[in-house]
């Protein structure tokens, strides 16, 4: 696994940093000088590029270290499943700001990738989902399905966002960020969810394929999606689109709710979307509601990089028996129970949601091996 | 199974406006859907760009504190996709893919084995194709698995 954020840019330096519930939060004099609204974001300070291919550079660095750690054989047939929700938005920024040089076509996810092929020339496919916050995901469940069917011998899935100057106004015009620049999950007092930057990714093998040599740190036993097709960006009332999403993944993965140990939410911090996320849990866990933790306030939501580094905490609360605490969020009103310190305990299986613009709903489950 | 595969060629004011047309010409086809029993997979080379630019030279113009909040959902690739599933009523698997190379086949094969997997009773497969020198006319690849 590989990650960088706000926090960390080693998988070891993460886990601390999340255990020991440091925040990456500053207040940035650039944005002071645009005129943003609101100044606090999750951004990486030390990344030097070239500013048009920053989650390429993410990308690269987070898909070195995932390398370093899995050591797939060198004839092993890889493949790249990127989620995104903008791709190179510095790129369209630049447009916008009179540079007629640059091709957006080339600054899609999908130029990410073809530029991520170049750099790893052992990878032979891609596929690029752009399903905005849940697009993390959305690669996962493709590359476990690439694995299944036989198409490769390894996966290589995640997500990447830079920060977007587009995504920090789009946000604010929406009203869905934070005045007090404190993301609050599931806090009676959350005001809203502050903007990060980052890249996840992880190494998929099958578990009876995998060389004598791979450590299995934990299993993907399936990935359900379904969608709200109610509003642009606002969740279903009812959050019926999320517990469908619930029961998919019960029926695809055979799994009993009260084997949940926690579940890794999306967790933004906003009132409409914790709220939804909250009764739809507690309309699928009718008898015992587990956990419920939120890394936003740590590290920011990083929109397409959010559930795929979501995911990599999942796959580290199986491998060090801990629920990582929620920051800033000291008790719930939603009938939830929400670690404000990291719970030590045995993790036998995890979900990790995310949720997206477009009425996007998607559950992964990460399991101990057996 | 037989497809028919329908193709349009479509221009509009802005990205929110193609999809309006788009939605219209499928509607005149009266197909029918099944709520969480369908999905839509759409394959684009470039949707969102365009709102992208659109959005951040508005906020240049107006600031950032008074951008047009209408265009920021737009700026999302999977913002066409979403609004068909809610025009229709598709309450399985909504995808957008991305990528320069725009083969079908990357959408059909996620199709068919969610098909089986999720029992789908019908879907929507788009490629939507912006075009390069002009992003607001697109071509569409459509079809209709029932």
């Amino acid at each position: 696994m590989g990650v960088v954020c706000s926090i960390a840019d080693t998988i070891e330096d993460f886990w601390q940093a999340l255990i020991s519930k440091r925040c990456g939060i500053r207040e940035w004099e650039d944005l002071r000088t645009l005129n943003f609204k609101y100044t606090y974001a999750h951004r990486i300070s030390d990344v030097e590029c070239d500013p048009l291919w920053r989650g390429f550079e993410l990308a690269k660095k987070t898909i070195s270290q995932a390398l370093q750690q899995a050591s797939p054989n060198s004839k092993s047939r890889i493949g790249l499943f990127l989620g995104t929700t903008m791709g190179e938005s510095a790129a369209f920024e630049a447009i916008a700001e009179g540079n007629r040089d640059i091709a957006p076509h080339d600054y899609t996810g999908d130029g990410i990738c073809r530029k991520l092929r170049k750099h790893f020339p052992q990878i032979i496919m891609h596929r690029c989902f752009a399903t905005a916050c849940a697009a993390g995901n959305y690669a996962l469940k493709a590359a476990r399905q690439a694995l299944i069917t036989g198409d490769i011998d390894i996966a290589i899935a995640g997500g990447v966002d830079p920060f977007s100057k587009i995504a920090m106004t789009g946000f604010s015009r929406a009203r869905a960020m934070s005045p007090s620049g404190l993301c609050r999950p599931f806090s009676a007092d959350r005001d809203g969810m502050v903007l990060g930057e980052g890249a996840g990714f992880l190494v998929l093998e099958r578990v009876e394929g995998a060389a004598p040599s791979s450590r299995v740190l934990a299993t993907l036993d399936g990935c359900a999606l379904t969608c709200d097709a109610f509003h642009p960006t606002a969740p279903r009332p009812d959050s019926a689109g999320i517990v469908q999403c619930f029961y998919q993944l019960s029926t695809l993965t055979s799994t009993d709710f009260n084997s949940i140990d926690w579940v890794c939410s999306h967790g933004t911090g906003t009132k409409l979307s914790d709220t939804s996320e909250a009764r739809a849990i507690g309309k699928t866990f009718q008898e015992k509601i587990p956990w419920v933790s939120s890394i936003k306030a740590h590290i920011g939501h990083t929109l397409g990089a959010a559930t795929a580094i979501e995911a990599i905490v999942c796959v580290l609360s199986i491998i060090n028996e801990k629920i990582p605490p929620t920051v800033n969020t000291e008790s719930s009103d939603l009938g939830l129970e929400i670690p404000s310190t990291p719970i030590s305990r045995p993790i036998n299986r995890v979900l990790n949601c995310g949720y997206a613009f477009g009425g996007l709903n998607s559950i992964t489950q990460f399991s101990k091996c057996r | 199974m037989q497809v028919n595969w329908k193709t349009y060629k479509i221009t509009g004011e802005n990205e929110e406006g193609i999809a309006e047309l788009f939605a219209e010409y499928v509607r005149k086809e009266q197909l029918q859907f099944h709520g969480v029993r369908s999905a839509l997979y759409l394959l684009t080379n470039a949707a969102g760009s365009d709102s992208s630019i659109k959005f951040w030279g508005n906020a240049l113009e107006h600031s950032p504190r008074f951008a047009n909040p209408n265009i920021f959902p737009w700026t999302l690739a999977n913002a066409t996709a979403g609004y068909l599933a809610r025009q229709f009523s598709i309450e399985g698997p909504n995808y957008t893919l991305v990528s320069s190379i725009l083969d079908v086949n990357d959408i059909l094969e996620i199709y068919e084995l969610e098909k089986a997997e999720l029992q789908l009773e019908s879907a929507m497969l788009i490629v939507w194709e912006c075009q390069e020198e002009n992003a607001l006319t697109v071509n569409v690849q459509f079809g209709y698995f029932g």
